[in-house]
């Protein structure tokens, strides 16, 4: 039965990047039902499945109510806020005191709050100095970032969701856009049907929904193979002289070196490696070349796979010689994953710090210093990534870890050994729920207040930063991460330089304040932003300040880059270590002076190639009813029976030839571990290729895609390769006609 | 010994830790200051790295003492103050006059700060001792690097800092030149070749002996598949983990720790010391009234309404899986 709504409170949905506006409706103290904002320009009312049943997680009875610790017999028992913060604070500050800073570490997630990350940010980075920060973005958009700042020198999508409707051709590189960004695909399609109508071009090795719904061009490569492909995309390009040769002059460097690499990759050699035949390599670069406008977006296809870093380069390098970027209609829209994933970013709650500055320039960590009153000497760290962090828990290094708002227990790769580390390391889980894979680890529970429970902000995948307001009280004794981590820096006694408490603030607002500072002068500028105009507008891009004050739509209209080595985020990373130059090589191998770099690369076979023992390739994605590792969407009934369980795609002819039919129950096994679950038999996906949705994890069961993945990463990106393992797949036994779907 | 409200150790050792540990937290402020002051003139990336390092090193030593002076309630030192502009001119100063005259000038400050370490860690009980116990072996090796390139680099076979290691030079250095390995900081010999990397790429060079232990310290799944790469692929591998923090850390517990002739502390794999614990309540959920899905009215165009109308029809959907 439906309840009358009293209340309808602005909001944005805490699912994907795409950050569309909600209201939430509430009726005595619970809300009861979510509709789109009409008048929100991302999307005008749409709203996807999960967007529209999200609020069923809030009133769900697996809600942590009140913090728990792990007694001696191993059962987590109620414990009150004093008790679990004071344990914390204790084993924090033994842990500082006899390991230091490398013994301790957070992971935090992709779905908080500005507020919350740079509050977090702040304790870790200026409060007692770790580098073991970083969030589950290192699994989703680290690679967005990592060829942001290699191609244009600093991380900042440059384009805007109108593109899509003012171009004239729509590239989604391993973008399954129809079951990830569901509203955006509607933007899509409806653009399709207007004005520009675009050609869309599918990059996939699966048969998507995306392309079932709306591809004009499907190229339908193998598996780890992205940048062959789009090598051969560029030599067209070029070899056809659909590029902007004035552009590149004035404001590219290393087009030679491109041309050279992309020159190896004609169109046979490319199919012989992708599998995709060369009319349709021809007739895409063609779509591409002879378009005027092209946006071309990249997901996990893309980030997720061999090569990540260098595949997402070559797609901004693509744009570039193109001189597709900084217009209406021009983007290489390196997506993100999640709501708040560019908060993390921008916060530096990741491997990064605040504000896009670089840790190796001692003036940017001198800016931040001076902004937070702490020692300069204890900042300019080396960042550590996720995959880092978690072989040091893995091998004892770290002995606490703090986990925020994700689920590591099912969504790392070679999640069995990833389990082993936090069954031994002392794990704190902040979450919203106890019945998470990891929360059963834990040693400590904290309540956290979740989405329509606390007010802050997000700044979706085109930069557009909008306030979330509180609807409901959370359940319990329930409390905003920002609450948890202002009680634990004051519980911690963290001081600046002049004795007052590190985090002065007491609000999301006061510390909203802070951060619009702290960013004024910076490439991510918030300081024109203020929660009264966030209100009034529903949404601003950044930079916002006072040269724009409305915001800014897209990035790099001069295309002026910020590659000078005094305003760069990084200086160049090698694509095949991941070793950064010095300042001092970085100025020394060219001078870019606000030009863009040109970065290609050769193909190289992925790290774990299929063989006689291990003979298929398993791949990994997502159903678009369910998100991440089901933490919320299980719980709302529509969406747990539109996808209530794991399967494996097979190609029919690989099915017959193992016997195996529709809804047989299969075993694919890899190196690590193995996935039993019915075979879904049919053509959608290549033949010696099978696919495993990501979302399942369950500990008391053989089901996580992540089980089969190695411990392998981007050598740049570190973000873990979940798209590709080498395994061999036998039927179980028969399914007798039973299937759920 | 906590945060406010926790407990609290006995208040003289927590008044000793303060007076015996900010002039330290002092000295390392002011070190690092000098460190940041000289690292962009470096033109060699391995002495970069090595300078790196002793940064790292220092940072994690004044965090690790500014913690224990912290739960005692008092304020930690916060800068090298007048100390570190002096370091700073001086390192300068000695880094126009050479790479072997910076080293030496950092040597003099580190060993005053072993010294200072050595003074102290018996004064301190408990965890206290075992914090200040691994500052000081930090500093040792710190201490222990820059002598043993200071002896390489130094020519005669008597200078003092060759004399001052606890192992002979060429354990420490394979070769005659000038290559610092990013891994361990020195450039032990081994059983694999060196590896180098550098004209169009940012500079970084493994010695032999990282090279042998990174290579045994792929895991099993990874170490088969690497049976498939090329040798090129192999090595970018290599050096890939080799940079990484874990193997950093390894190298410095390990090998930093046998190279200085301190007890290794590396700490051993934790064991799985917790079963899972499901704490979520076991009552049936309450069936939930099945929610509006459908977006009628909305769709821009006939294309999109179909899409919108199939993804909330899951058999469409479903038959895309």
């Amino acid at each position: 039965m439906t309840r009358t709504v009293e209340t309808w409170t602005p909001s944005v949905c805490g699912f994907c990047s795409v950050g569309c506006g909600v209201e939430i409706g509430s009726s005595g103290g619970e809300i009861v039902a979510v509709r789109g904002r009409k008048s929100y320009p991302v999307n005008r009312g749409r709203l996807g499945p999960k967007g529209l049943n999200q609020f069923y997680a809030n009133r769900h009875p697996t809600r942590a109510l009140y913090p728990m610790i792990r007694n001696r017999s191993g059962k987590l028992v109620r414990a009150t806020w004093d008790e679990a913060m004071t344990a914390i604070a204790d084993k924090f500050n033994e842990t500082l005191i006899t390991e230091g800073p490398d013994g301790v570490a957070f992971y935090n997630s992709g779905q908080l709050l500005l507020e919350e990350y740079y509050t977090l940010a702040k304790i870790a980075r200026g409060g007692f100095g770790t580098t073991n920060i970083d969030a589950n973005t290192r699994l989703c958009t680290a690679t967005t970032a990592a060829s942001l700042m290699e191609s244009f020198g600093a991380d900042g999508p440059p384009g805007a969701f109108e593109d899509f409707e003012r171009t004239e051709c729509i590239v989604l590189v391993g973008h399954n856009a129809a079951e990830q960004s569901t509203v955006l695909w509607m933007r899509i399609l409806a653009a399709k049907n207007g004005k520009m109508k675009p050609k869309v071009i599918v990059i996939d090795p699966r048969r998507t929904f995306t392309v079932e719904t709306g591809a004009d061009l499907h190229l339908q490569l193998r598996p780890g193979t992205n940048i062959a492909l789009l090598n051969g995309i560029c030599n067209l390009l070029i070899r056809n002289n659909w590029i902007d040769q004035k552009f590149i002059r004035r404001h590219t460097v290393d087009f030679d070196q491109f041309r050279e690499t992309v020159s190896q990759y004609p169109p046979a050699l490319v199919e012989r490696i992708t599998g995709v035949p060369q009319a349709r390599l021809r007739q895409a670069a063609e779509w591409i070349g002879r378009s005027k406008t092209t946006v071309t977006t990249c997901l996990q296809g893309v980030y997720q796979s061999n090569q990540a870093t260098a595949t997402a380069c070559t797609v901004n390098s693509m744009h570039l010689i193109m001189g597709k970027i900084g217009k209406p209609g021009c983007a290489p829209f390196q997506f993100a994953g999640q709501p708040s994933s560019m908060n993390t970013r921008e916060c530096g709650a990741d491997g990064t710090y605040p504000a896009y500055r670089n840790w190796e320039d001692v003036d940017h960590m001198r800016d931040l210093a001076v902004r937070w009153n702490v020692p300069v000497e204890l900042l300019g760290k080396k960042p550590v990534s996720a995959p880092e962090i978690f072989e040091l828990v893995e091998k004892g290094f770290v002995k606490v870890l703090w986990v925020t708002g994700t689920n590591p227990a099912a969504s790392m790769t070679d999640r069995m050994q990833q389990i082993r580390g936090l069954a031994g390391v002392f794990l704190i889980v902040q979450d919203s729920f106890v019945d998470t894979e990891t929360a059963q680890f834990a040693d400590v529970i904290l309540p956290a207040a979740m989405w329509g429970e606390k007010t802050g902000c997000m700044t979706n995948a085109e930069r557009r930063c909008s306030l979330l307001m509180k609807a409901v009280e959370p359940p319990g004794e329930a409390r905003s991460d920002f609450d948890i981590f202002v009680d634990f820096a004051w519980r911690m006694n963290l001081r600046d330089k002049a004795g007052e408490p590190l985090i002065q603030y007491t609000d999301p607002e006061g510390a909203f304040n802070e951060w619009r500072e702290n960013s004024r002068g910076t490439i991510p500028d918030y300081s024109g932003m203020t929660y009264a105009k966030l209100v009034e507008r529903g949404g601003i891009q950044w930079p916002c300040n006072d040269d724009h004050p409305d915001g800014t739509t897209r990035l790099y209209e001069e295309a002026v880059f910020p590659t000078p080595w005094q305003i760069s985020e990084v200086y160049e990373k090698d694509l095949e270590t991941g070793h950064e130059h010095t300042q001092r090589e970085y100025r020394q191998k060219r001078s870019a002076r606000g030009r863009a770099i040109l970065i290609a690369a050769e193909f190289r076979e992925p790290a774990e190639p299929p063989d006689r023992e291990y003979p298929f390739t398993a791949i990994s994605g997502r159903q678009v009813y369910h998100w991440h590792t089901r933490t919320k969407t299980m719980k709302s009934p529509v969406l747990a029976s539109a996808a209530p369980g794991v399967f494996v795609s097979i190609n029919k002819a690989d099915a017959k030839r193992l016997g195996i039919n529709d809804g047989d129950i299969v075993r694919v096994t890899s190196r690590r571990a193995c996935v039993e679950a019915p075979a879904r038999v049919g053509n959608l996906v290549p033949r010696k290729t099978v696919f495993v949705p990501f979302h399942y994890g369950r500990l008391d069961r053989n089901e996580s895609a992540n089980n089969l993945m190695a411990k392998s990463h981007d050598a740049v990106s570190k973000q873990p390769v979940q798209k590709s393992a080498a395994v061999r797949v036998e039927k179980v036994r028969s399914a007798d006609g039973r299937t759920w779907w | 010994m906590a945060g406010r409200g926790g407990k609290r150790a006995e208040v003289r050792q927590e008044c000793l830790t303060h007076t015996l540990l900010n002039p330290l937290v002092h000295r390392e402020l002011a070190t690092i200051g000098a460190i940041d002051a000289v690292i962009p003139r470096e033109k060699n990336p391995g002495y970069v790295m090595v300078l790196r390092a002793a940064k790292a090193s220092k940072q994690a030593n004044v965090e690790q003492m500014s913690t224990m002076i912290r739960v005692a309630g008092v304020q930690p030192s916060e800068s090298g103050g007048a100390l570190e502009s002096m370091l700073q001119l001086q390192s300068s100063m000695a880094r126009r006059a050479g790479t072997l005259m910076m080293l030496r000038a950092m040597r003099l400050a580190e060993a005053e700060i072993v010294r200072e370490y050595s003074e102290i860690v018996d004064r301190l009980d408990g965890i206290f001792r075992t914090g200040i116990d691994k500052c000081w072996r930090r500093a040792i090796k710190r201490l222990t690097i820059l002598t043993a390139h200071i002896a390489k680099r130094g020519g005669r076979p008597d200078v003092e800092e060759r004399l001052a290691l606890p192992m002979p030079l060429n354990r420490y250095f394979a070769h005659d030149d000038d290559r610092v390995c990013f891994r361990c900081l020195f450039d032990r010999p081994g059983h694999h070749n060196p590896l180098e990397r550098g004209n169009d790429h940012p500079y970084v060079y493994l010695c032999s002996a990282c090279h042998d232990e990174v290579l045994a310290d792929f895991p099993p799944d990874i170490a088969e598949a690497s049976k498939h790469w090329s040798d090129h692929d192999l090595e970018m591998h290599v050096l890939e983990k080799a940079l990484g923090r874990p193997s950093k850390l390894k190298a410095e517990l390990l090998v930093l720790a046998k190279m200085s002739d301190v007890s290794p502390d590396m700490p051993p794999p934790p064991l799985p010391r917790k079963a899972a614990f499901d704490a979520a309540p076991k009552r049936r959920t309450t069936a939930e009234p099945r929610p509006r899905t459908e977006l009628g009215g909305i769709a821009d165009s006939p294309l999109e309404q179909a899409y919108t109308d199939a993804l909330f029809d899951y058999d469409t959907v479903r038959s895309n899986w």
